[in-house]
């Protein structure tokens, strides 16, 4: 049996952070921080989505459903899920979406920021704007909070094993493709087409 | 002068053949103009989008006044490549098939070339107005060989006259650009060029520019009639650009207007003393729009109190601090939503809008109606 989908979504940077020297408290921080944002990137792929770097979402990898109780029996247990104390808290939560949005910001200020949503969960509901505080950011997303950034906006309930749910309100920032050799040719071609036509109506003129 | 003010209370019904007609649309974030030369011909400047119709809030004006947008409108401006000024402008455009595109000489330049070809935006839901940009473009191209080529607009340039016969009158209509200037192109360019694709860099939605830099300030004078309409220039203390280029010129028509379309939603930096002293009569009829985004709201009262010390016949198209909060989603989804941002607006809110009439006749007054939230400046005083 392969190794469960937590563990194949967060192995390089959980590996990473477990190893690491920080005292326990943050550890598990860090580490539940990384499972929340995976279980996140589950509501934008769906449960059979693969990594793929192209397909603009920066969050990386959940290949299959979460971690069941089922997974935890088995001889292969993630290492980085061993660690006492972590692994019920990473392996029980599921998160379940009421509502999403995706979101553009388009100004920033020091403690906020203003973004234009449309709303994915009601396709025909028109526009919607909001201002958001920055401090409800990770760290990671902050830094990518620009005019122009598009993010995902989920509120939902996370449930435990045990069946209680707590309602919560995440926000992804994506990442858009990264621009290629072939997508800068494409876009060179197409500059050009536009450029005959502007020359035409600039000689138009004179 | 003004012979009446009033609230629409009646069904709309379209200008007489001889009477000037402003309209001016703005739902808090959006602005567009109807101008009624005469005789059925219509300018629109800019587009924004009606949230009750999901339509370009002009086109719908004019269905609603029984009218042809398809033959009326003859001469179409976008003024500069900014989210709340053109919002529906290629769902417009599409539809004018009589209308000759006016567009910033700025977007006929090899560097826009580049900028408007690299716009995959399908991949995000909210888009930016290089779509918008893109498809009016792509019309343009289609009409190219019937209607002409789009005028590029730049400063002192008359742009269509449009003959006496034509509009009903005894007078020639001469439609102006007064703006972008040389260096505002430049600078636009500039902007441009940075902010070009290079290998392994992030998409983004393309940010609109944080200077208007090619706004395009239109003139139209028909007999003794002069219109201005202020676009989102600002003023930035150059005298080669924004405000003060337009003012200093020799070039421009001098001719004081009596209408004025207040720049950028009334802001100070759209605001320069020497417009009202030697661009406009004294004590003009000054229409504006509100600008709602997070936490920037305007006019603000002080740009308000400025604009009514000069021109007290102020009307805005809506209250700037009237904001149309969502619709009920769950109780759940309601109760996170409240603890985590608060509330939501909509993007886009009713299209107020703000008409004036006049006979062409010299010295003949105006009437002014208000609809959907428009009003007094005065009465967004009050409210404040």
């Amino acid at each position: 049996m392969s190794a469960p989908a937590v563990a194949t979504g967060l192995t390089q940077e959980a590996r990473r952070v477990e190893s690491s020297q920080e005292p326990d408290g943050q550890t598990a921080d860090r580490l539940a921080t990384l499972a929340q944002s995976s279980y996140r990137t589950r509501l934008d792929r769906g449960p059979t989505s693969v990594s793929n770097s192209q397909n603009g979402i920066a969050e990386t990898v959940v290949a299959r459903s979460p971690w069941s109780p089922a997974s935890q029996s088995s001889s292969k247990v993630p290492e980085f899920v061993r660690a006492e104390g972590i692994a019920p808290k990473l392996a029980h939560t599921s998160l379940y979406a009421m509502q999403e949005w995706e979101g553009v910001v388009l100004d920033v200020s020091e403690h906020s920021f203003s973004a234009r949503l449309c709303d994915l969960t009601n396709p025909e509901s028109p526009e919607e704007s909001g201002e958001f505080q920055k401090d409800e950011l990770s760290e990671r997303d902050l830094a990518k909070v620009k005019p122009g950034a598009i993010f995902r906006w989920v509120i939902g309930y996370s449930i435990a094993a045990s069946g209680s749910r707590k309602r919560t309100s995440s926000i992804v920032f994506r990442d858009l493709p990264r621009w290629t050799h072939s997508d800068i040719a494409q876009s060179d071609q197409q500059a050009d087409s536009f450029r005959a036509i502007f020359k035409g109506w600039r000689s138009a003129e004179q | 002068m003004i012979l009446a003010t009033a609230p629409e209370t009646t069904s709309l019904s379209p200008p007489k053949s001889d009477q000037v007609e402003i309209t001016v649309f703005g739902p808090g974030y959006g602005e567009a103009v109807l101008v009624h030369l005469g005789n059925n011909v219509w300018i629109q400047i800019d587009s924004c989008i009606d949230v009750q119709s999901r339509l370009p809030a002009p086109t719908s004006y004019l269905d609603a006044l029984g009218l042809r947008p398809d033959e009326c409108v003859r001469l179409l401006v976008v003024t500069h490549w900014h989210d709340d000024h053109i919002r529906g402008i290629s769902q417009s455009y599409e539809q004018y098939e009589n209308a000759r595109l006016v567009i910033p000489s700025a977007f006929a330049k090899d560097d826009f070339a580049a900028f408007v070809s690299q716009g995959k935006e399908t991949m995000v839901r909210v888009g930016s107005g290089l779509s918008e940009i893109s498809a009016v473009f792509r019309t343009a191209v289609g009409r190219e060989s019937r209607m002409g080529p789009p005028k590029l607009a730049q400063a002192d340039k008359r742009i269509r006259v449009f003959s006496a016969c034509e509009v009903g009158g005894g007078d020639d209509c001469e439609v102006w650009s007064l703006s972008p200037s040389d260096k505002e192109v430049l600078q636009f360019l500039k902007w441009v060029g940075a902010i070009g694709p290079t290998y392994g860099s992030l998409r983004t939605r393309i940010p609109s520019p944080k200077k208007n830099d090619t706004a395009v300030v239109i003139l139209i004078q028909l007999g003794h009639l002069s219109l201005v309409f202020g676009s989102d220039l600002e003023e930035v203390g150059d005298r080669h650009a924004g405000w003060q280029s337009i003012v200093l010129s020799d070039a421009r028509p001098k001719q004081l207007a009596g209408v004025f379309k207040v720049a950028h939603h009334g802001s100070v930096n759209g605001h320069l003393d020497d417009v009202w002293t030697q661009m406009l009569e004294r004590e003009p009829i000054a229409v504006l729009t509100p600008f709602r985004r997070g936490d920037v709201s305007l006019p603000t009262r002080q740009d308000a109190e400025r604009i009514l010390s000069r021109a007290s016949n102020s009307f805005i198209s809506a209250m700037p601090q009237a904001r149309v909060t969502t619709t009920r989603r769950k109780p759940e989804v309601e109760k996170t939503l409240r603890e985590s941002v608060g509330k939501l607006y909509l993007a886009e809110s009713e299209a107020g809008r703000v008409t004036l009439r006049s006979a062409s006749q010299r010295e003949a007054p105006w009437t002014v109606t208000t609809a959907g939230g428009a009003g007094h400046l005065r009465t967004m005083l009050a409210a404040r």
